[in-house]
């Protein structure tokens, strides 16, 4: 399983995390903003590679949520989805593979 | 044994318990747990074979010890899958509220015969499990350790307590007790990790050490892993055995 | 705890109790009432035969148990002859007894004496015949000192009670047998049966006396040997030997005893126990083990009885509707055992036909194990049912008319408490999902429903991971 943050009020939102990032250009040669280094449980985790990346923009007309997921692996040996929730340009840890 | 003669039986012996004292007579099987355990078997071929009774013992406590990714979580959920197909209750103890229910379907657990406790501290998590222990009828309990309660002096202690208590109980009610002991995160996390203080590998008649051998790549995107699983300690055959067991995301987003 | 009543001089008692008006009920015709003249029951002075009960004043003049009535007179001229109204003793008997039950099944009563049983003694004039104590009939063989005041005797197991609790238990057993009966209990309470019977001798009445474990051997080694169920000629012997106490008499080997006495099997075995018996509690040795009694306190089989009538202003013909109220009369009645903790054996219908020159009909079946199941009873009411029915056609064809009900009884007996399941003797049946609500439902009221759920999905393609699954909270309902 994966742990799941979903700690929050009606839905939970995952676990808010300090996130360092770095752009770089993606396939479509336009430039992105990347996670690079995470911070959570007072240990820094490294990102060394970045496995998946997904977005989802939904219920805009009412109450938009608007996500870039990244599935990805650090140097301390976790795999995790974090996501940033673009309109506010926090990060939050959503997924642990366990 | 139809309920009639189950009836009679039961009325004999407790004429007999009226007049000679409990301790008087004793049913086999009490007996028996206490000479052997029968097991629930893990799912995992590999791992049966390398614990050697064929599974996690009933009435006993058992253990897997991971790191963060280390495919822990995920053997627990597929032996509590297993466990289900035999109509077993099970209990998900999670003080940590990280229960992930996609991904347990994805494991095969039937949520509507699983309970998921989450219980408000520690210390309430430690008196649910006790209730829960005692009061029979529950099969399978995980208990899912997170590695800061593990290491804090006064919930180790607790916890230490709550064992004590329980091992007898246990023999008696014969659920399979599975402790979920989460290691520190470190690139190369081993048992040297392990809380010092704590009380599990002391009451644990299984303790199982798993840790990632390697990822299980599709096109680009992480799939799986693969997973090496030390039996640490085995209180019913020789400890030192290796299972390697295969771990997948079966279709995760 | 094992509490022994006793009631002293029981026939007398029950003879005077007669007399008494209902002002002097209440003051009971205790040791104090001097003024009385004795009272000896069994005939007149010049009957050639023996008394059957006499009472305190009289004994003391020398009165003993199994004399006949003549010599009874020339100890006690001034006491007062009546007949033996045996009926009326063993009304009084069963009186104690239901008000005993009350307080715990586990209520034995020692038979009352008969007249036969006097008779015997007095025409074999056999000088070695167990010395004149009187019930015959009971379970362990008693000595002398027991029937010397010709009590009429209850032992009561108290079960586990501590004696903290089981003296203001047993105070609480005589105040009620008092107030019913007017008859002065007196009550020894001591952990095995032999030494509570003599607490209960040596115990005035309307007094309770506990015997505790620690007491148990000075208690015990001060008391005469009349206790034991000597024979004459081993009494004489031993009194010969100068051993007056039990804890003299324990001093001597067993072995000497038995082959000194020539006992045979069956009674060498019982003074065995006994002897050893004393011995362990006098002289604890821990070789013996628990002699906590000699013979366990057999649990009395209740008379009481659960019954449910129905009237029926026309009569009922119709067998499905007689069926329907026998399906409300069983589910009523379990109701009520569910909330006795019985079980029935034993039920009876009774069916009254709307012609008065028949009698009921009546139909009774024994089970062959008890239940309190509203199922079973309605098996068993049906199979009686058709059965009396039968019976009602058949009534009906020979007089050639309808068949009509107009009252239905039916009536539960032979009672016996529900089997307290101590220990899961087999496995728990796998899903127990009864058994699972039960626990849930304790930890819920322990610690609030707020911990449990039960993970549901919601939307499982939902491309937010959080939104496919909700938790359910589990609540009690």
């Amino acid at each position: 399983m994966t742990r799941l943050w979903s700690n929050g009020d009606r839905w939970g939102i995952g676990l808010p995390i300090k996130m360092n990032t770095q752009y770089a250009t993606g396939d479509d040669s336009a430039i992105y903003e990347r996670p690079s280094l995470l911070t959570w449980q007072n240990q820094d985790h490294l990102v060394i590679e970045i496995t998946k990346t997904w977005r989802v923009d939904i219920d805009w007309w009412r109450e938009r949520v608007w996500r870039a997921y990244f599935k990805l692996q650090t140097d301390t040996g976790l795999l995790v989805i974090v996501y940033q929730d673009l309109l506010s340009g926090k990060w939050y840890l959503q997924r642990l593979y366990d | 044994m139809d309920t009639g003669k189950k009836h009679k039986l039961e009325k004999t012996i407790s004429t007999l318990q009226n007049q000679w004292g409990t301790q008087a007579i004793q049913t086999l099987k009490q007996v028996q747990s206490k000479s052997f355990s029968t097991h629930l078997s893990t799912g995992f071929s590999t791992l049966d074979e390398a614990v050697l009774i064929g599974g996690l013992p009933h009435g006993r406590i058992s253990e897997i010890i991971g790191a963060p990714t280390s495919g822990m979580v995920t053997v627990a959920l597929r032996i509590l899958a297993n466990a289900q197909k035999e109509d077993k209750v099970a209990v998900f103890i999670d003080p940590s509220h990280t229960f992930d229910p996609d991904y347990a379907v994805r494991c095969g657990t039937i949520l509507s015969q699983l309970i998921l406790v989450r219980p408000p501290d520690f210390q309430q998590a430690l008196v649910i499990l006790h209730d829960f222990v005692l009061g029979a009828g529950i099969d399978v309990i995980v208990f899912d350790l997170p590695y800061q309660l593990a290491a804090a002096t006064s919930s180790a202690h607790a916890l230490a307590k709550t064992l004590d208590k329980l091992i007898a109980s246990l023999g008696k009610t014969g659920c399979v007790l599975l402790f979920l002991a989460a290691l520190p995160i470190h690139p190369a996390s081993s048992l040297d990790h392990y809380p010092t203080h704590s009380a599990l590998p002391h009451y644990a008649s299984i303790r199982l050490h798993i840790q990632r051998e390697s990822w299980i790549y599709q096109e680009h995107d992480i799939h799986g892993y693969l997973a090496q699983i030390l039996v640490a300690k085995n209180k019913f055959g020789p400890a030192g055995r290796i299972a390697r067991v295969s771990l997948t995301f079966a279709g995760e987003p | 705890m094992i509490a022994c009543l006793t009631v002293p001089y029981f026939a007398t008692a029950v003879e005077r109790r007669k007399d008494l008006s209902s002002v002097e009920k209440l003051s009971h015709p205790g040791p104090g009432s001097g003024s009385l003249p004795g009272l000896v029951i069994g005939g007149q002075p010049w009957e050639p035969q023996p008394l059957y009960a006499f009472s305190q004043e009289v004994a003391k003049n020398g009165v003993r148990p199994g004399m006949s009535l003549r010599l009874a007179h020339v100890l006690s001229p001034q006491a007062e002859f009546i007949s033996t109204n045996l009926p009326h003793y063993f009304s009084a008997h069963g009186e104690i007894t239901d008000i005993l039950t009350d307080f715990t099944n586990l209520v034995e009563p020692q038979k009352l004496w008969s007249l036969a049983e006097v008779e015997p003694l007095r025409k074999a004039k056999r000088r070695d015949l167990p010395a004149a104590n009187l019930p015959t009939n009971q379970p362990a063989p008693l000595g002398k000192a027991f029937g010397r005041r010709l009590p009429a005797r209850y032992t009561l197991d108290l079960q586990s009670l501590p004696p903290v609790e089981a003296l203001p238990l047993a105070q609480e057993i005589g105040r009620s047998v008092r107030q019913h009966t007017y008859l002065s209990p007196a009550i020894g309470l001591a952990t095995n049966r032999f030494v509570a019977q003599m607490a209960a001798v040596l115990t005035h009445p309307n007094h309770a006396r506990t015997i505790s474990l620690e007491d148990e051997p000075l208690f015990l080694s001060a008391q005469t040997i009349q206790f034991l169920p000597l024979q004459k000629e081993m009494d004489r012997r031993l009194s010969l030997l100068g051993i007056r106490t039990l804890g003299q008499f324990i001093a001597l080997p067993l072995a000497s005893l038995h082959s000194q006495l020539g006992l045979d099997r069956q009674s060498g075995r019982e003074f065995s126990q006994l002897y050893y018996l004393v011995k362990e509690r006098i002289q604890p040795t821990g070789r013996i083990g628990n002699f906590y009694s000699i013979h366990q306190v057999q649990p009395l089989a209740t008379e009481k009885q659960e019954q449910i009538a129905y009237y029926f202003d026309d009569p009922v013909n119709n067998l499905l509707n007689i069926e329907r109220i026998l399906v409300r009369a069983a589910s009523e009645l379990a109701a009520r055992l569910h909330q006795a903790k019985q079980e029935t054996r034993s039920l009876q219908l009774i069916l009254e036909i709307d012609r008065r020159q028949n009698d009921p009909i009546y139909n009774q079946l024994s089970r062959r194990q008890p239940t309190a199941d509203p199922l079973h009873l309605i098996d068993s009411l049906r199979e009686l049912l058709h059965l009396s029915w039968q019976q009602v056609n058949w009534l009906y064809k020979q007089s050639g008319s309808e068949p009509g009900i107009i009252t239905l009884k039916v009536i539960l007996t032979d009672f016996c408490s529900v089997a307290p399941i101590q220990l899961s003797l087999f496995e728990q049946s796998k899903t127990n999902a009864h058994r699972l609500q039960e626990i849930l439902s304790n930890l819920f009221k322990k610690h609030g429903s707020g911990s449990f759920f039960r993970p549901a999905p919601a939307d499982i393609d939902h491309p937010l991971l959080e939104r496919r699954y909700r938790l359910l909270e589990l609540n009690p309902a």
